[in-house]
């Protein structure tokens, strides 16, 4: 049942002319009455705000987490930061392009470089985010943080219009799995946050993130989120040339095995560098067919999404947002990798 | 005139009631995924009479749906068009998701024909037409995922239907840039291949024409037809792309092995002699450096010598698909297969009492040299 939009008692019932502005608010008849005289002037406005919703009500949802709409205007990128090919139209063509090749590019020295100042970007601004997480805090507040710092580093904030995507980073709480989309939700006591930083800084891209702890979390909480962190710790002390790109899986496999979670299949590492998203593919699990042998100059991503249940996942009805199955926590934790003449540099890493 | 100044009466507006669900078309069944089939061939082939035909069959009950790749890659998968057993036809636009595909497992389309799926219940089989000129090579990658996946769908097999008329000029075009042209793209590809519109040459031409094909893929099985009538399950159920192929191994023609190795799109196949046992790392090492490298590795050092010298006059080899059924020791029987740059391995059962133990490697690609390519196998993957 919706609720006045004054007191919050039960109604269905609508201002008329609200009705015909198309604008949603609920009023029970004594706060209407109550309220005509301003309702009808200044107060317009305010009172027939869009309240706080859930987008998608008819959806069912896996778990507890609901989104809370309406989503924050879209933040402005200063105009002296350049963009990415789809900062204005919402579609990568340059790396969409290359979508069928398994081509992995060997950097120059100077390309290199170019990826190891946005990483440093990347870190500083993931650094500053975390410091902005609280009980109370909205994830929108951490995406605004993101954002001024990317403007403040003169740097492009990755994800923004990526796909249309509608924010600056992503924020993945509890069940959600990876893609977050920041917005009026408050972070609660015990929550599991993931920060997803992407930076496009002098033509490169950067992409690292982290899983933090709101609050206090309960044990089996931070046995997932220390399992998932050592997970992709191990599997960054595999990369060498000569390595296989399919056996990371099996490394990142073997300890969610061990703790008794589960591997998410759906998301892969992946190439980075003049491109977000680029060859090559890495998939988390094990046995897979993926392509390709490390190289010295080769700079990719690993980034393992570990769940307390079932590895399998659904998106949400906003295209992005992936969540567990059974609605059970997921965490995550990525770098950007550079393979060097006889191991690993993580890039994301002061 | 109205009066402002007095609040109007409140209105009813009822949020919309939730629908109650309905009750899934066919019960899902979370254990048998749906075979993929790719038809290929270039417009006027008949590509579309043989879909129209199998979707307007009813002997066959089962429920296909048909996916129309328009624009000759996985972006394009844009259609489905469904004939229920009943002969009702569905069309619809498939939802394509717009996420950051490059870094999800999935492709796009293969998303968009699950949520089909969801959506209006099971197909026994989809077909996957594409467009005249695409090449099949990518699609089939799109579709050949990973076991681990458990996707609702999997790939059985490709299917290409050749214009008889005109494909002995398709075949014969010349790429500007040098690579394989799409005509050629699609028979190597294939798993099926159908001469069709025979009627319209003369029986000296097919001969000619089936000479032509077989010398670029001799794996597949062929066959006739006027007006793409051919029986369903020499194109359907074909399990291409895991251990139980059909076709490929049982009846391959004794080639004149000797042949120039030149640019030309040809079909290689070596048997393995018994007492060679496969070894699965050294295997591995060898398909990765083949498939990735487009470079076959020395049988010894002197040899790598000299064809390093040789090495700018001979052409990069390039494999378009292998497929191979080899003894791993213990009469385990363990089958391989490739597209491109994408293999996978299957644990295939065992060679019983009494049957003759028989490897075998088929390769489909440019420029490979039988002689070197066997040499190097057996130097390099066994035991």
């Amino acid at each position: 049942m919706p609720s006045c939009s004054v007191c919050s008692t039960d109604t269905t019932r609508k201002c008329p002319k609200c009705l015909e502005k198309g604008i949603d608010a609920y009023f029970c008849e004594p706060c209407f009455k109550a309220n005509w005289a301003t309702h009808k002037l200044s107060t317009l406005l305010t009172l027939c705000q869009p309240k706080e919703h859930n987008p998608f009500p008819f959806h069912t949802y896996t778990g507890k987490l609901r989104p809370v709409y309406p989503l924050s205007p879209k933040r402005e990128v200063l105009p002296t930061i350049a963009k990415p090919d789809y900062a204005e139209t919402g579609d990568p063509i340059s790396e969409r392009k290359l979508r069928n090749s398994s081509q992995i590019d060997v950097l120059t020295p100077e390309e290199i470089l170019g990826v190891r100042k946005a990483c440093i970007i990347g870190r500083e601004v993931l650094e500053e985010a975390k410091t902005a997480v609280k009980v109370g805090v909205t994830t929108d507040e951490i995406d605004r943080v993101v954002h001024e710092a990317c403007m403040a580093r003169n740097a492009y904030p990755s994800p923004l219009n990526y796909y249309n995507f509608p924010k600056s980073c992503c924020t993945s709480v509890n069940e959600v799995i990876c893609h977050g989309i920041p917005d009026r939700y408050v972070l609660q006591d015990g929550d599991i946050l993931n920060i997803d930083i992407s930076v496009f800084h002098g033509g490169y891209h950067a992409d690292l993130n982290e899983t933090v702890y709101v609050g206090n979390v309960d044990a089996s909480g931070r046995k997932l989120v220390e399992t998932t962190r050592e997970a992709l710790q191990k599997a960054i002390e595999f990369v060498k040339p000569g390595m296989l790109y399919r056996d990371i899986g099996e490394v990142i496999q073997k300890i969610a095995d061990r703790e008794g979670l589960s591997v998410v299949r759906t998301y892969c590492g992946h190439g980075i560098g003049k491109y977000f998203h680029c060859s090559p593919s890495i998939p988390h699990y094990a046995k897979n067919k993926a392509v390709g042998v490390m190289k010295p100059g080769h700079i990719f991503t690993i980034e393992p999404m570990i769940s307390e249940g079932t590895w399998k996942d659904e998106q949400w009805p906003d295209r992005w947002t992936a969540v567990t199955a059974d609605g059970k926590r997921s965490a995550q934790f990525e770098e950007t990798l550079l393979v060097t003449e006889d191991g690993v540099e993580i890039l994301t890493r002061f | 005139m109205e009066d402002d100044d007095l609040p109007p009466d409140l209105v009813e507006d009822h949020p919309p009631v939730q629908p109650t669900p309905k009750a899934p078309i066919a019960a899902p069944n979370i254990h048998a995924p749906v075979p993929v089939t790719i038809v290929t061939g270039f417009l006027g082939s008949g590509k579309t009479t043989l879909v129209t035909r199998l979707l307007t069959d009813t002997t066959h009950g089962k429920r296909i749906a048909v996916i129309l790749n328009e624009f000759g890659d996985s972006s394009g998968i844009d259609k489905a068009l469904t004939v229920d057993k009943d002969g009702e036809e569905a069309q619809e636009w498939l939802e394509l998701n717009n996420g950051c595909m490059c870094c999800e497992v999935k492709d796009a389309g293969v998303k968009a024909i699950e949520s089909l799926m969801k959506k209006r219940g099971k197909f026994d089989y989809i077909l996957v037409e594409t467009t005249g000129l695409a090449d099949p090579g990518p699609i089939a990658e799109m579709f050949w995922l990973d076991e681990a996946v458990q996707s609702d769908i999997y790939l059985d097999g490709i299917v290409t239907v050749v214009d008889s008329k005109f494909a002995p000029l398709h075949l014969g075009e010349v790429k500007e840039d040098g690579s394989v042209n799409e005509c050629v793209k699609q028979i190597a590809m294939s798993d099926r291949i159908i001469l069709n519109k025979t009627d319209l040459i003369s029986a000296d031409e097919l001969l000619k024409l089936e000479k032509d094909i077989t010398e670029i893929n001799s794996a597949a099985l062929r066959t006739r037809s006027v007006k793409s009538d051919v029986p369903i399950d020499f194109i359907l159920d074909l399990h291409a792309f895991d251990d139980r192929t059909k076709g490929w191994f049982d009846d391959l023609p004794t080639l004149a092995q000797v042949h120039k190795v030149d640019q030309s799109v040809k079909t290689i196949m070596f048997p393995i002699p018994e007492s060679s046992i496969i070894s699965l790392p050294k295997l591995e090492t060898w398909l990765q450096q083949v498939l990735w490298t487009n470079t076959i590795p020395s049988v010894s050092v002197e040899t790598a010598a000299t064809a390093a010298v040789s090495e700018s006059v001979v052409p990069k080899p390039q494999v378009i698909r292998l497929k191979a059924l080899l003894h791993v020791g213990e009469r385990k029987k363990l089958v391989i297969q490739a597209v491109h740059e994408l293999y996978d391995k299957f644990e295939a059962g065992v060679w019983k009492e009494g049957e003759q133990v028989e490897g075998k490697v088929v390769l489909i690609g440019r420029a490979l040299d039988r002689q070197a390519i066997m040499q190097s196998f057996l130097a390099n993957a066994t035991e």
